[in-house]
């Protein structure tokens, strides 16, 4: 599935617009290219990748086959269909924060892969993600829920 | 480190860390964390993200998109954005090169 930029108006402004809206959406980008996640209500759950001016399908949950252990991706699926918080690029992995967990996925595999839930190595499964930021010499910075900012590193 | 913020309960969507403090974006509005562990609400407005752009710390909420001035300590319309018309709350942000990337709660939208 591409989508078509369309041009909104003529100050620079421009709308992209996706199947069913992008409540609980999500952008990532590594400075040059863009991944962009939407997770609407429980039946849309998309992953593109911005790819010159068009964003190209790299997940449909609807369609899920991934070539790993079935009981993490029970896990992830549950994690891309609760409200998730936030998504951050390193080294051609993305790291997906969510209220069940920290996920990463290999972009470089064709499907796409699921590699691991961080979340279950740091032993920290009661933290909701809503925030990555890496900026912090290249810990994760991450915030929770509970009205409370926790740092945690994920080296 | 964990470190509390004691006023009700919110969800904590962003940190943006500066030279001597950060800023914290919460649904309850904007905060700076100081290195005192001083913790001060700078906007009221709800904060659904930040992005570091173009020197200039931005943040999004309901129909606008604003800008931290770190001089004033104060928070600002984002130079040159004119919110009239955007019904819709202004979600994720991303800068990708020179483009800033903002959600809307029915689009995705494109500034130059």
């Amino acid at each position: 599935m591409i989508k078509d930029y369309t041009a909104f108006n003529d100050v620079g402004l421009e709308t992209i617009f996706f199947p069913g809206g992008p409540l609980n959406s999500f952008l990532v980008s590594d400075g040059t290219d863009l991944v962009y996640w939407t997770s609407n209500g429980i039946s849309s759950k998309y992953l593109y990748r911005k790819v010159g001016d068009r964003f190209e399908e790299l997940i449909n949950t609807e369609n899920f086959i991934f070539p790993f252990e079935p009981s993490l991706m029970e896990e992830f699926i549950r994690a891309v269909r609760s409200h998730h918080g936030d998504m951050r690029f390193g080294d051609n992995k993305l790291l997906m924060g969510s209220v069940r967990g920290l996920f990463e996925l290999d972009l470089t595999s064709n499907p796409v892969g699921l590699l691991l839930n961080v979340d279950n190595q740091l032993q920290n499964n009661n933290i909701s993600y809503y925030d990555l930021n890496t900026d912090l010499g290249g810990t994760s910075y991450v915030v929770t829920n509970l009205n409370t900012v926790a740092r945690i590193s994920c080296n | 480190m964990h470190e509390s913020i004691q006023d009700g309960f919110f969800l904590v969507n962003g940190v943006q860390p500066l030279d001597t403090y950060a800023l914290i974006c919460t649904t309850k509005g904007l905060y700076e964390y100081d290195d005192q562990k001083n913790l001060t609400r700078r906007s009221e407005d709800r904060c659904n993200d930040m992005v570091f752009y173009q020197d200039k710390v931005l943040f999004s909420s309901t129909g606008r998109i604003s800008e931290w001035n770190a001089d004033q300590q104060t928070v600002e319309a984002f130079r040159g954005f004119n919110d009239e018309g955007y019904f819709n709350s202004f979600h994720d942000l991303q800068v990708v090169g020179d483009k800033l990337f903002a959600i809307t709660i029915t689009n995705l939208e494109v500034r130059i």
